[in-house]
C-alpha cells in the first residue's frame, strides 16, 4: 500500500534538546528527565527488556 | 505528568513539533512491553488525571480521567450501588485497561473493556480533541471510533477522558470451588453451565501446578489437582440456585466436591490466593524471572489446547502453572525461567511461540487481554493476513502521520 512504518527511529538529539526545552518553559518542574524517573517509569511489569527493539 | 487535558495537548503539539515519540504512561501493568520506549520519547504520566468527573447512577455510566485506577474508581462509586466490574488483576489506570483492551475474571459475565467504554475523549496529533461517541448506551452514528481507540495502545493518540458502563452492586455474592480429576472435565464443565444459561460471574481454572503453588504460597489444602473456582452474583435465592445447578453439573464431569460459600472473608480467601497466583508462581523458584503470556481459543477447543500445552512443558523441561478465564476460552502460561540462562531462555521463546501455533490453529488468537505490544508484533499477520496488516498500517497513517504515538507496538517494523 506504499505506506511506511519505520518505528523504531530515535529523534535527532537537536530535535530532543529542542522538545526538552518546550516543555520546560511550558511545564517547569513538572518535567522530569532525572534518571531515576525514567527508570521508574521504564521499570514495568513486562518481561522484555526496556531497549528492546524489535521481537524475535 | 499531566494534571488536565490541556497538558497532554500541549506536550502532544510540542512533540509533534519536533517528531518526538509520547507514550502515554498509567501505572506500567502492562505485560508485552506497552510502556516500553524503544525510540526514547517523552513519557507523559496521567497518574495526576484520576478525577471522577460524573457519575450517573441512574444511568449506569459515570465519565472519567484517565490514571484513576479501578480499585480507587470503585471505591468512590460504592456508595451509591454501583461498581465497575473489569478487573485484570493489577490494579491498573482505566484509561491503560481500554488502551490495552482488557478484561481479567469477570469478562464471561460483564465483557471486557471493548465492551464497556461507551465513549472515549482521544487527543490526537495536532492537539486537538476526537470525541468518539456519547453516553447514549447504542449508537449507529458513524464509523465507531470508541473502538478504534480501545486496543490502540496508545498508538493512534492518547485517551483524556472516558464514559464507562456500570454495573448494580449484586444483593449476595457466593464463591465456590470445585477440583477435578482432569483438565477436560473442568471444561466439559465450564461449557455445559454456560450452555445451559448458568450466569457465572467468574469461572477459573487453575491446573495441578497452579493450585500447588497456591497450596504453598497461600497456605490452603486444595486437592492438587486441577481446580475450577467460580462466583455467583444475584439475590439469596438466585446465588443458591445457580451454585446448586452448578453442582449437580460438575457431579456429571467428574467434579469432586463441591463447596460454596458467600461469607466474605471465606471468598476473600478464595481470590485472594487466585489474585496472588503471580506470586505464588514467583515463591515456586525465588530468583527466576516469570514470563507471562496469554492465549485465547473457542471454549470448545480449550482442553485440548490446555493439556496439549501440558504436554509441551514436561517436553521442553520447562515450569509454568496455568490459570484460565475459562469461561473465555482464554488461559495464561506464566514460565518461570532464568533469565541469564541462554539455553532456557531458548527453549522457553521456543515454548512461547508453539503455545501461539496452537492456540491459532485451534481457531484462537495470540493474545486475549494481554494485547501485542512488543512481544507479539509477529504474530498479528499469520492470525489475521497481510491485507488486515496493512488496513492497520492505513489506520495508523491517517491518525499518526509522523509516528510520534508510542512508535514500536502493535504493527511490525517493515
Amino acid at each position: 500500500m506504499g505506506i511506511t512504518v519505520s518505528n523504531t527511529k530515535r529523534p535527532e538529539p537537536q530535535a530532543l534538546a529542542s522538545t526538552l526545552e518546550a516543555l520546560a518553559a511550558r511545564f517547569g518542574n513538572r518535567l522530569i528527565t532525572s534518571q531515576a524517573v525514567r527508570d521508574q517509569h521504564a521499570h514495568t511489569t513486562t518481561w522484555l527488556p526496556r531497549s528492546r527493539r524489535m521481537q524475535w | 505528568m499531566a494534571q488536565e487535558t490541556a497538558d497532554i495537548q500541549d506536550a502532544v503539539r510540542i512533540c509533534a513539533r519536533y517528531r518526538v515519540p509520547v507514550i502515554a504512561f498509567g501505572t506500567g501493568t502492562s505485560l508485552e512491553g506497552q510502556v516500553n520506549a524503544p525510540a526514547g520519547g517523552v513519557c507523559i504520566d496521567l497518574r495526576d488525571m484520576n478525577k471522577v468527573l460524573e457519575v450517573h447512577a441512574e444511568d449506569l455510566d459515570c465519565v472519567i480521567q484517565p490514571g484513576i485506577t479501578r480499585k480507587a474508581l470503585n471505591e468512590y462509586l460504592r456508595d451509591q450501588g454501583v461498581f465497575f466490574p473489569i478487573d485484570p488483576g493489577a490494579d491498573a489506570s482505566l484509561g491503560g485497561m481500554a488502551s490495552t483492551r482488557a478484561s481479567g475474571t469477570n469478562a464471561v459475565r460483564y465483557g471486557t473493556m471493548r465492551d464497556n467504554v461507551l465513549a472515549l475523549k482521544v487527543v490526537r496529533g495536532d492537539g486537538e480533541i476526537i470525541t468518539t461517541g456519547t453516553r447514549a448506551k447504542k449508537s449507529s452514528a458513524g464509523y465507531d471510533l470508541t473502538h478504534l481507540f480501545v486496543g490502540a495502545e496508545g498508538t493512534l493518540g492518547i485517551i483524556c477522558e472516558l464514559t464507562v458502563k456500570l454495573r448494580g452492586i449484586p444483593e449476595v455474592i457466593a464463591a465456590a470451588a470445585c477440583s477435578f480429576e482432569t483438565v477436560r472435565g473442568a471444561c466439559q464443565a465450564t461449557i455445559l453451565a454456560i450452555q445451559t444459561g448458568i450466569p457465572l460471574a467468574r469461572i477459573e481454572l487453575l491446573n495441578a501446578a497452579q493450585v500447588r503453588a497456591c497450596n504453598a504460597y497461600s497456605k490452603l489444602s486444595l486437592p492438587e489437582t486441577p481446580l475450577l473456582l467460580l462466583e455467583f452474583h444475584g439475590s439469596e435465592n438466585e446465588v443458591a440456585e445457580q451454585s446448586r445447578n452448578f453442582s449437580e453439573i460438575a457431579k456429571e464431569c467428574g467434579g469432586g466436591e463441591f463447596s460454596w460459600t458467600t461469607r466474605p472473608e471465606d471468598r476473600n480467601k478464595l481470590w485472594q490466593a487466585r489474585h496472588d497466583g503471580y506470586w505464588a508462581v514467583k515463591a515456586l523458584r525465588p530468583g527466576a524471572g516469570v514470563v507471562a503470556t496469554d492465549v485465547c481459543v473457542p471454549i470448545s477447543r480449550l482442553a485440548d489446547c490446555v493439556t496439549e500445552t501440558e504436554a509441551d512443558l514436561e517436553r521442553l523441561n520447562l515450569q509454568s502453572p496455568i490459570v484460565g478465564h475459562v469461561g473465555d476460552g482464554n488461559f495464561h502460561c506464566s514460565l518461570l525461567c532464568d533469565v541469564d540462562d541462554a539455553d532456557e531462555m531458548a527453549r522457553g521463546e521456543d515454548f512461547m511461540h508453539r503455545l501461539v501455533q496452537r492456540a491459532q490453529g485451534m481457531g484462537g488468537t495470540c493474545t486475549g487481554e494481554h494485547g501485542i505490544g512488543q512481544g507479539k508484533q509477529k504474530y498479528l499477520e499469520p492470525e489475521l493476513g497481510s491485507q488486515a496488516i496493512d488496513a492497520m498500517r492505513a489506520v495508523k497513517q491517517a491518525f499518526d502521520p509522523q509516528n510520534i504515538f508510542n512508535p514500536g507496538k502493535i504493527l511490525p517494523a517493515l
